[in-house]
């Protein structure tokens, strides 16, 4: 309102506004004068008179004033400076209120900052809203360029995108970069302009490129990083895959891409390297992302997809394709979502947890809150007396309560300010957490003006809740019996409840409730690590390598990996060495799937008798430490040319032959020409593949030598296991293949760190969980020693007088300890409750756990006892130790 | 009835005049505020004036009937200002003294109007409970 701001002017400018007003009364009075002058009055009477007419000018400034400054803006203003002068003089109180709100503003604000950043925030390109992207994650080339012209009635533009990991050479060494292909058409499509240079278009996106050649744009961090922001970097060359890119641009500062949480630094036309993908009908590696055309509605759109849709896969269908396997491709539905906030793994993979976070954060809010409202309940009887005073002459209980929200206010707000640094950290610690050496996840979490404000409102709700309560307590005091009888506030030791009390019994159930899940996340977390992987994780190094980025192929590429074995199996400290296609845990390195047939049968397109396959050189078995159990593990006679052999997993011998010995057996996988009979020759026991959280998997081996068509190009393995009580560093790895050939890139990582970043999700939220858990642990502990150390001193006359009348001091001790374990046990029941209630939603996240998990009540129940026990000794203790006369002597 | 200007007063006295008894300082009829606003925009609407410049002329045509305390012309000036029915602007009086001149505004002149009808309803309505309960 144009008033608020009227105000506002004249309190900025309060002072001069006053002066002016001075003046312009004085003038006033002064022409009155003058005009009672010229009327022949003698000029000291005029004086007078003229005076005398104004009136009272001081009574008239401050109404003036009052006009302007509404009297609520004033008092709040007392009650604030009235609020600040206390935190000088409390410091301990101030400190305990703000530490409190930040905890709990601070925690929940960090959590909620990632999310707004990973998956609410809209992406920085032109009109975020009309963006869509195709549901299902991944698409063929054929495909998208089939729906760019079919679609053109639903999308003014279609681009297809993807991320992958390259070698890229930025300057003489070769580097892993997040490099992401676009189509020519990314750029205009979401409105992104170069902030140098100029974006790839569609005329780039062509193979072999334009006419500036292989174009790539950088992202302005790289942009900083690499090159120190010189201009200079426009027409710099980089390559990848050995083929030389021109950087013509450098992209925007907040424009990250379209995934969150990734921030590829590269950006290249689509269609320049990957050549024999973009003609694979079958190789989905595409992510579609469009925008609508102008009108359209979502749901609009979808239904008109879902028109074109089947002719666009019937028109992408591999031509040899036999029936059963084309009806499955023809069934593939997709559909529309908005891609306001972009898609991304990331967010997939961590949005369920975080909002479970967001929860357990908000639970530590409210802890934070009822500690809050404690402390200020205690700070208001001890101010009883000072409102009773006020009371009596005249303030309007209204007005106190004013004061009291007002003083709950400045100090929330500032625990909220300190809260912002707090959330800075907390959010910037979970995205180190979550990010891996695999999965960098790149995400800006610096407050902006949203959580500020954010900030300011939670503070405001915090102020109110935990205010309200104490200030109706407060000021709702009777003036006369107070004034006359402050300091002996009548109530019994053993009184019943209060709304202290009740606080107190909140706190410990919610403490309880944030227990449980930390119980929970923490015994599933230990669930996982604890399974038997198959395999011996002690002493095993793997170690990626991509010989074929340095130009092997074919018979080099054996030959190289020959020597790599040969070379590190001779190194000092080493056991044994193998190599293969998937490492044991393999993650995000990915997996091969198929389906087989059984002893000459066709193979079924079933999901039930899909198998999980990996190629391994001989010694593979030995060197992760996987149990052979029956047959023989591969040799150098299983070579091209001879029979063709695989070995099995238990459980696919389980499946697979059912009872019988499988040892001889056949098992064939491909279809018609690319058939091939397998020879089982082995079984080893189950190991995980993938994750240590899958169900246990049905694995097939074979051998390296004879598969090399299936796996050339491709990233290998090598498993180094070293010899017991040898310590094997990667560097006398790394020195060992630099030796052999320095451009070959490679990254070395133990077993146990594989394994840890597998489980990065897992990890995160029961970390984070456990803190939550800790600290709220500590603010009910305190909560309840607060609150038993206050009943003990306003009762100690009482305590005394028990004493003097011949109780035992044991019995004090009881009775202070009683009301702790009433507390406790009230709020560990309400705690048990929620936690039954609430355990089910966690079900998703938790291994092998339930959500009602007996063993973690019982460690939730038992830890807060204890603690709130322990924490009611310390005042038992005091009432015990009451000197009976010196308490008397004070009545 | 106002104070005779032209024979001196003495001040520690309370005067006497024809009988009529007044007091150290005339009691004017009730004005409430708003009125008193009312009638400032209504001597606006001739023109910008100055706060002297206001009290005179609502006294002058009032035939001293309406003598405000001078004072209380200025914190209803500025609630005209809060309102925005006025504004405010320094220039130079009569006798080139700096004086504030405060001017009608658009949204004051629908104020004016606005506040008139309602005080004549007013009227009418206090007449005739007088005429006629």
């Amino acid at each position: 309102m144009r008033r608020f701001f009227r105000r506002l002017n004249y309190l900025f400018r309060q002072r001069q506004r006053e002066a002016e007003l001075a003046d312009e009364m004085e003038a006033h009075r002064a022409m009155k004068e003058a005009d009672l002058r010229r009327a022949g009055v003698q000029p000291a009477e005029a004086r007078w008179e003229s005076r005398r007419a104004l009136g009272n000018s001081a009574l008239a400034c401050e109404d003036a004033r009052q006009v302007w400054l509404a009297p609520w803006l004033e008092s709040v203003w007392q009650d604030a400076s009235y609020a600040c002068r206390m935190l000088r003089r409390s410091p301990t109180f101030a400190a305990s209120m703000i530490i409190v709100t930040a905890l709990g503003i601070g925690a929940t604000l960090g959590v909620f900052s990632l999310i707004v950043g990973l998956v609410l925030k809209p992406l920085p390109v032109r009109e975020p809203d009309r963006l869509v992207y195709l549901s299902r994650p991944s698409f063929s080339y054929p495909v998208f360029t089939e729906l760019s012209t079919r679609g053109s009635h639903i999308f003014s533009s279609l681009i297809a995108w993807n991320i992958e990991r390259e070698y890229v050479q930025w300057n003489t060494e070769l580097e892993p970069t997040e490099v992401l292909m676009a189509s020519g058409a990314f750029y205009s499509t979401l409105g992104v302009h170069a902030s140098l240079g100029r974006t790839f278009t569609e005329a780039d996106d062509v193979i072999g490129g334009a006419s500036d050649g292989l174009v790539a744009v950088i992202s302005h961090s790289a942009w900083q990083r690499r090159f120190g922001g010189d201009p200079g970097v426009i027409g710099r060359t980089i390559r990848i895959r050995r083929q030389p890119f021109t950087i013509v641009g450098v992209a925007p500062r907040e424009f990250f891409g379209v995934a969150p949480g990734l921030a590829p630094e590269l950006t290249i036309p689509l269609t320049v390297l990957e050549r024999e993908r973009l003609a694979s009908r079958t190789s989905s590696w595409l992510h579609l992302l469009a925008r609508l055309d102008e009108g359209l509605t979502i749901p609009e759109a979808d239904a008109a997809l879902q028109t074109v849709w089947r002719s666009v896969l019937e028109v992408t269908t591999n031509p040899g394709m036999p029936a059963e396997r084309r009806a499955m491709y023809l069934s593939r539905t997709t559909s529309l979502q908005s891609a306001r906030a972009g898609y991304s793994r990331v967010r997939n993979q961590f949005e369920e947890p975080l909002w479970v976070l967001l929860a357990l954060v908000a639970l530590l809010l409210i802890v934070a809150t009822a500690s809050a409202a404690n402390l200020l309940l205690a700070r208001g009887a001890a101010r009883g007396r000072e409102f009773a005073v006020r009371l009596a002459i005249g303030a309007g209980r209204r007005r106190l309560l004013r004061q009291v929200m007002t003083e709950a206010f400045v100090w929330t707000l500032l625990g909220a300010l300190a809260g912002l640094i707090i959330a800075t950290w907390t959010s910037g610690t979970l995205v180190n957490m979550m990010s891996t050496w695999d999965n960098p996840i790149v995400l800006n979490v610096v407050p902006d003006w949203r959580l500020v404000v954010s900030a300011v409102g939670l503070a405001m709700l915090t102020a109110v809740t935990c205010a309200i309560l104490p200030a109706l307590r407060t000021t709702h005091v009777e003036a006369g019996a107070t004034l006359k009888e402050f300091g002996q506030i009548r109530g019994r030791l053993t009184t019943g409840w209060s709304s202290s009390k009740s606080l107190v019994t909140v706190q410990v159930g919610l403490t309880v409730l944030l227990l449980f899940g930390a119980a929970l996340f923490g015994r599933s977390l230990h669930t996982i690590l604890s399974q038997d992987a198959g395999f011996t994780p002690e002493g095993l190094t793997v170690v990626g390598l991509e010989a074929g980025e340095a130009g092997y192929e074919g018979a080099r590429l054996t030959s190289f990996y020959e020597t790599v074995l040969e070379r590190l199996g001779s190194t000092p400290g080493v056991q044994s060495a193998s190599l293969s296609k998937y490492p044991p845990i393999s993650d995000e390195d990915g997996a091969w799937t198929q389906s087989i047939g059984v002893d000459g049968a066709a193979v079924q397109m079933d999901a039930a008798r899909s198998v999980h396959f990996n190629a391994v050189t001989p010694g593979y078995f030995r060197t992760t430490g996987m149990r052979l159990l029956q047959g023989r593990d591969f040799s150098t006679q299983d070579r091209v040319g001879a029979e063709r052999v695989v070995i099995v997993s238990e459980s696919l011998a389980r499946v697979f032959f059912p009872g019988e010995n499988p040892l001889g057996r056949l098992i064939s996988i491909g279809r018609s020409e690319s058939r091939r009979d397998l020879v089982i020759v082995g079984i080893v026991g189950n190991s995980k593949y993938q994750r240590l959280t899958e169900p246990p998997r049905s694995i097939a081996y074979l051998p390296c030598a004879q598969v090399q068509d299936l796996i050339e190009g491709d990233e290998l393995f090598v498993e180094v296991r070293s010899t017991s009580g040898a310590t094997l560093t990667a560097d006398t790895i790394r020195r060992q293949l630099r030796a052999l050939d320095a451009r070959v890139p490679i990254r070395i990582q133990t077993i146990a760190e594989r394994m840890r970043a597998s489980l990065v999700k897992e990890r995160v939220i029961t970390t984070i969980a456990m803190s939550l858990g800790v600290a709220a642990l500590i603010l009910a502990c305190a909560g309840v020693y607060g609150l038993l150390a206050y009943i003990v001193s306003r009762q100690t006359d009482e305590i005394g007088l028990r004493l003097a009348l011949g109780a035992d001091r044991t019995q004090m001790l009881w009775l202070v300890m009683r009301q702790s374990l009433v507390l406790a046990g009230a709020g560990i029941l309400i705690g048990l409750a929620a936690s039954l209630a609430l355990g089910q939603f966690a079900r998703n996240l938790l291994f092998q756990v339930s959500g009602t998990d007996v063993f973690a009540l019982g460690i939730a129940a038992v830890v807060m006892l204890v603690v709130a026990l322990a924490a009611g000794f310390f005042p038992a203790r005091r009432a015990a130790n009451v000197d009976p006369l010196i308490a008397l002597r004070a009545e | 009835m106002g104070l005779d200007w032209n024979a001196p007063v003495d001040p520690s006295f309370p005067s006497f005049a024809d009988g009529e008894t007044m007091a150290l300082t005339n009691q004017p009829p009730d004005l409430l505020p708003g009125t008193l606003d009312m009638l400032i925009l209504r001597a606006l609407t001739r023109g910008a004036m100055h706060g002297y410049g206001i009290a005179e002329r609502l006294r002058q045509v009032s035939e001293d009937v309406l003598q405000v305390g001078e004072s209380s012309l200025y914190p209803a000036l500025q609630r005209l200002l809060l309102n925005g029915w006025v504004k405010a602007a320094w220039g130079a009086s009569e006798n080139n003294r700096r004086a504030r001149y405060y001017t009608l505004t658009a949204a004051g002149k629908k104020r004016l109007e606005s506040e008139r009808q309602e005080f004549q309803k007013l009227v009418v309505a206090i007449q005739r409970v007088l005429e006629g309960a």
